[in-house]
């Protein structure tokens, strides 16, 4: 099977990995679905390429963030036809919060440059971020997570939730691969979950970086597998079960 | 009468009543016990000293009080092993000759590391050694999931709950037991089998526990609970060679 990151490897990368076995993770037997930071400013208000989309949207993934909602969606319906636990993360933003990585004066400093500069309809999209997709909305009973770090166990309950629920296996989607879906993917990991990526349904703004990712993530953390398997499987699941 | 009956205002027995703390969980369907920091440390080395003189050579020792404890927490570790539960052993991590990472520990003794009789103060106590199918963790503070891989190994073994005991009361058992509630385990202590240098402090820890994070329970109930659940519960997770 010809990968994502198959173009992106060295010779000597496949010269190792002919010699290297590899082994799956493979499913537990209770999943839960982790959705990871889709929001408006990663996909922009329309489809657009992504050199387009992103002289007014920063954080835009491009038409490559078009396509895997769509594949969300998919998966997303089919964890709800398997009553299995939906977990949205999003970014934890607000008046008080205090973006990664800023000291005191550099806070100051962006503030007063974000005030100084935007044009007020730049500013009004700025607002509009983070907020949340209507393709993805939460529905009642599932749960949402803000979380103030890349990774979605960093500093949240997520941990927590997953034990309450018993869950042993993770379905990790959304953006972007490179980032927030690798750290929680790695997170995930360390705290023993079997880790399962649906490749279609990860995005990246940038291509060499999603591919790699997603390729240290098969080799090392989890089972990046085609929508299509983790669909197959999803419907072994009986829903009965689940809802204990 | 619970041991705390002593120690506790009338006002504070109202209080309890009207509030509805105090409610009734029991042990969970996949239990772990917890030995915390049942060391020389905590024990001191010799059965038959009292209090103080325990104290004499081991400052942080809890004489008596820990050899009363023994044959408790023996039975308790003998009934999780019949049924091949998983024990997990917690102990301090070994201090450094010149005293980094130490910690504030409000001690006007901390100089005193050296072996007595040939024991550090973090082995274990023969009495109740850990055997190679149990868990050993190396903890830097008061509780067994700061910094430590607790979390991850409870994910591991699917637990649901964990059953607490050991030394002190106030301290190690005391911070445990905090932070398995707020990971969302269901808390049990095994009275008999923890133990505290103060009485005052022992007595209110569990009453503390007893009326918020858990069941502070007598070890034959305990044990009768156990004895219910299915046996090698977790027999597809530790205890078998690789492969068998």
């Amino acid at each position: 099977m010809e990968r994502v990151w198959d173009r992106y490897l060295s010779d000597r990368d496949r010269e190792h990995l002919a010699v290297s076995p590899y082994r799956p993770i493979g499913f537990g037997v209770r999943p839960a679905l982790i959705l990871v930071d889709n929001y408006r400013g990663v996909l922009g208000d329309e489809p657009l390429p992504l050199l387009e989309s992103v002289k007014d949207w920063p954080m835009s993934t491009g038409m490559d963030g078009w396509e895997a909602i769509r594949h969300i969606q998919v998966i997303l319906a089919a964890a709800r036809r398997a009553a299995i636990p939906i977990v949205h993360v999003t970014a934890l933003i607000g008046e008080f919060s205090i973006p990664m990585g800023a000291s005191v004066r550099s806070i100051k400093r962006r503030k007063a440059a974000r005030e100084s500069v935007l044009d007020p309809e730049t500013a009004a999209r700025r607002a509009r971020d983070f907020d949340p997709l209507p393709e993805l909305a939460i529905q009642p009973g599932e749960f949402l997570i803000e979380k103030p770090a890349p990774s979605a166990f960093f500093s949240t309950p997520l941990i927590g939730h997953l034990t309450s629920l018993g869950v042993d296996t993770l379905i990790v989607v959304g953006e972007s691969t490179s980032g927030c879906i690798r750290a929680t993917v790695v997170d995930g990991a360390s705290y023993r979950f079997h880790v399962i990526v649906p490749e279609e349904c990860t995005y990246d703004r940038h291509e060499a970086p999603h591919a790699i990712n997603l390729f240290d993530m098969d080799r090392k953390y989890a089972d990046v597998l085609p929508l299509e398997r983790v669909l197959d499987w999803m419907t072994t699941l009986d829903p009965d079960e689940a809802k204990q | 009468m619970a041991i705390w009956d002593d120690f506790i205002t009338e006002q504070d027995r109202q209080v309890i009543e009207a509030s509805g703390f105090g409610a009734f969980h029991g042990v969970g369907q996949r239990p772990v016990l917890v030995v915390v920091d049942v060391t020389y440390g905590m024990t001191g080395d010799d059965p038959q000293a009292g209090l103080l003189e325990s104290i004499a050579r081991w400052r942080t020792s809890c004489g008596p009080y820990a050899w009363a404890a023994i044959p408790h927490l023996q039975r308790l570790i003998d009934g999780f092993r019949q049924r091949r539960l998983p024990v997990v052993y917690t102990k301090g991590l070994p201090r450094r000759a010149d005293g980094f990472g130490k910690r504030n520990w409000r001690s006007s003794r901390l100089g005193e590391i050296a072996p007595v009789n040939g024991r550090t103060g973090q082995d274990i106590v023969d009495e109740v050694a850990p055997q190679e199918s149990d868990i050993v963790i190396e903890k830097p503070g008061p509780s067994a999931f700061f910094s430590t891989p607790m979390v991850a190994y409870l994910t591991a073994l699917g637990a649901d709950s964990v059953v607490v005991c050991g030394s002190s009361t106030s301290g190690c058992v005391r911070a445990t037991v905090v932070d398995a509630f707020s990971s969302n385990y269901g808390v049990v202590v095994a009275e008999e089998a923890t133990f505290d240098r103060a009485e005052s402090s022992h007595a209110i820890a569990l009453f503390d526990i007893e009326s918020r994070y858990g069941d502070v329970m007598p070890v034959d109930d305990i044990l009768s609970e156990v004895r219910k659940l299915p046996a090698d519960l977790f027999a597809d997770r530790i205890g078998q060679p690789l492969g068998s």
